[in-house]
């Protein structure tokens, strides 16, 4: 079922409490009261249609409206993008490592398996943290200029020079698979760490890893599926001076 | 192994592929609606299998591809008029009568052949020879050093790593270094 606008925010989450964290990352936070996903939105300077649309490509993993997303200023996407990044660093990675760390403590016996798969995890974070690192102060700042100067009509001399030698399509070749790591690691978890007591400690690791693993590649698409072709469009119509882009 | 629905209509498209994903839940199924895109995306996503109207099935296209090595199978979908020339390359036929066991039915079909062709043998075990290559990779060597090293070709131990990330499900060589120890296939110093 789709949500829409004149829900209860508090029934919404009786519906998919999992949609809580990506609701946060709006800035709202529990304390609904009867109010409806519209008034909260507004409530919290939210563009509504834009909520609903990220909620729904959650809730429903089949749901993901790209032309729709591509209707939206790339402000909005890349503040949501950002938000995300925010809580993997701040919230999920921390929470995984903390679960590993605890894993390592309590065995024995096999300590140097975890110790392994816990450089194998930090190999990852790092992997993960340049890469957000390099979005956030080189990817999302060169995208912001651009649909300034396209909504603008006008393209600043640095922005010019800038085009020549940059282009998103550099950026999208490079777009690494960081998630191949995280795979790896679920795979040696589930196949490969020997038999051990601690069951519900890897259990929980093994979830949380899957949750990150679903989010990143939520993110993944966004970038892919709507920040990379509209920006593309941009691009072109800025260095060919055509600005009625009807269909991005 | 992807699966492509080659349809311009959404309701039809989502049709599909929600059928599918009951189906199989680790399928992977892309979808395409610009009927412009369908040999560039075919030649990028390799489907094994492919669902397409009308609007995407010519002759002209499946002359571009006649000499194509990996050629998917074709499922026509709603093409009661279509041409008979093009009729010919279809393997199935689906419609709006169509229900889900047809859909399984055809997966069924399709997907046997083609796991039994790129399995082989029953053989998730890793060969001596693949555990030799894992062994080196875990050490660090490079593709070209471990082809040296086993008196290989570089191209025989891209087919062993291929062969090593399908049977274990691990992909980056960190993740084979962790295997590697797990399973005392290299002792850490």
């Amino acid at each position: 079922m789709l949500i829409t606008r004149n829900l209860k925010m508090a029934d919404v989450i009786h519906m998919d409490y999992t949609l809580l964290p990506t609701i946060n990352r709006f800035g709202i936070s529990l304390g609904y009261g009867e109010k409806t996903v519209e008034e909260i939105c507004q409530k919290h300077g939210v563009n509504v249609d834009f909520f609903l649309e990220v909620i729904n490509s959650f809730h429903d993993k089949n749901y993901f409206p790209e032309k729709k997303f591509r209707a939206f200023s790339l402000k909005y996407i890349i503040d949501y993008l950002k938000n995300a990044h925010k809580s993997y660093l701040e919230y999920k990675v921390p929470k995984i490592e903390r679960l590993i760390d605890k894993l390592v403590e309590v065995s024995d016996l096999k300590k140097q398996t975890f110790l392994l798969l816990k450089n194998f995890f930090q190999e990852y974070v790092n992997e993960l943290k340049i890469h957000i690192k390099r979005e956030e102060e080189e990817v999302y700042p060169y995208i912001i200029n651009l649909e300034k100067s396209f909504l603008d009509k006008k393209i600043p001399k640095k922005l010019q020079e800038k085009l020549q030698v940059y282009s998103i399509g550099k950026y999208e070749k490079e777009h690494d698979n960081i998630e191949e790591k995280l795979f790896d690691l679920k795979n040696i978890l589930i196949k490969y760490v020997p038999m051990q007591k601690n069951n519900n400690l890897c259990n929980n690791i093994l979830s949380e890893l899957f949750k990150l693993e679903e989010d990143i590649k939520e993110h993944s698409e966004m970038e892919e599926r709507v920040m990379i072709p509209q920006v593309k469009a941009m691009e072109k119509a800025l260095k060919t001076g055509k600005f009625d882009v009807e269909e991005i | 192994m992807v699966i492509l629905i080659a349809e311009k209509s959404d309701i039809t498209r989502t049709g599909i592929r929600y059928i599918l994903h009951e189906l199989d839940k680790n399928q992977i199924v892309k979808e395409l609606e610009n009927p412009e895109k369908f040999r560039r995306t075919i030649e990028k996503e390799k489907p094994f299998l492919v669902f397409a109207s009308a609007d995407f099935l010519n002759d002209s296209f499946f002359l571009s591809i006649k000499n194509s090595k990996e050629k998917p199978i074709f499922v026509g979908i709603n093409v009661d008029t279509i041409a008979l020339s093009v009729f010919n390359f279809l393997s199935e036929t689906i419609g709006f009568t169509s229900t889900k066991a047809d859909i399984l039915r055809i997966l069924q079909r399709f997907s046997v052949a083609q796991t039994k062709e790129i399995f082989g043998k029953n053989d998730n075990e890793l060969t001596t020879r693949e555990i030799d290559v894992v062994r080196e990779i875990a050490k660090g060597l490079t593709n070209k050093e471990i082809a040296d090293k086993l008196f290989l070709s570089t191209h025989t131990i891209v087919t062993h790593r291929k062969n090593i990330t399908r049977k274990l499900g691990i992909k980056t060589a960190s993740g084979l270094t962790v295997y590697a120890i797990i399973n005392n296939l290299i002792e850490i110093n």
